[in-house]
């Protein structure tokens, strides 16, 4: 049962992960936690799993952006996760995270209507 | 300069446990002229950077568990594969509206988690 349940969740995140562009993370996660030995590794682990899945999904998708939009975005995102990573292990920031989901929520809403 | 600074704010989200690239696809379509599919495909390119960074520090620090996850990530493949086929294939607007639901789904998710981790804590303390 238990089997069945992680290769589903991974099964689940690569299809999220493939449609939506990103979140394969988000779903993996709660199961890292059950299988993992350390629940501290868990953030760090999803990268080594959601990796490959971005990068063979990325390679199937339709492109037709080019590189000078691309690329300025990839270096901010690449010093914006390395910042991120940083200022996570010193500062709690809970509330900040509800106030985003619910900016999230507000915009999955303005989406649907 | 734009750009750097949505990737920036977006993967600077996703260091507290936002997500990578939740954020991100929003403010693309919103700032460019960019529709859903191509925000999809700019989310999955940018994560690259950011996840090697990460997976760099961890190997070096040694928090990480690979040997566990090496069996599912086969699995995780095969659904990445059938779900970027089944999103080449369907109509942008519908992408759009599948997108919202699952933010909805992840902001609830995000914040009832958060909100119990933290009720969890007070209990804790007393």
């Amino acid at each position: 049962m238990k089997k069945k349940y992680i290769y589903f969740t991974s099964y689940m995140a690569g299809l999220v992960n493939g449609m939506i562009g990103s979140g394969g993370g988000i779903i993996a996660l709660p199961m890292l936690y059950k299988i993992l030995d350390n629940e501290k590794n868990a953030h760090n682990t999803v990268c080594f799993f959601v990796f490959p899945l971005s990068v063979i999904s990325a390679s199937i998708c339709k492109k037709n952006i080019e590189f000078h939009v691309i690329f300025p975005i990839c270096v901010g995102a690449f010093f914006g996760g390395v910042v991120g990573k940083i200022l996570s292990n010193k500062i709690k920031l809970k509330y900040l995270k509800i106030f985003f989901s619910l900016i999230i929520i507000y915009i999955g809403i303005r989406g649907l209507i | 300069m734009i750009a750097f600074l949505v990737g920036f704010v977006s993967f600077l989200l996703a260091g507290f446990g936002l997500g990578g690239g939740v954020l991100l696809i929003p403010l693309i379509t919103f700032i460019f002229p960019l529709d859903q599919a191509d925000a999809k495909y700019i989310a999955l390119i940018a994560y690259l950077p950011a996840a090697i960074g990460v997976i760099i520090s961890c190997i070096l620090e040694k928090k990480t568990e690979f040997a566990k996850i090496v069996s599912i990530i086969p699995i995780g493949i095969l659904g990445s594969v059938s779900g970027t086929v089944i999103s080449n294939n369907i109509e942008t607007a519908f992408l759009k509206k599948i997108y919202s639901l699952f933010l909805i789904c992840v902001g609830i998710y995000m914040s009832l988690n958060t909100i119990f981790f933290i009720k969890k804590r007070q209990k804790r303390k007393f």
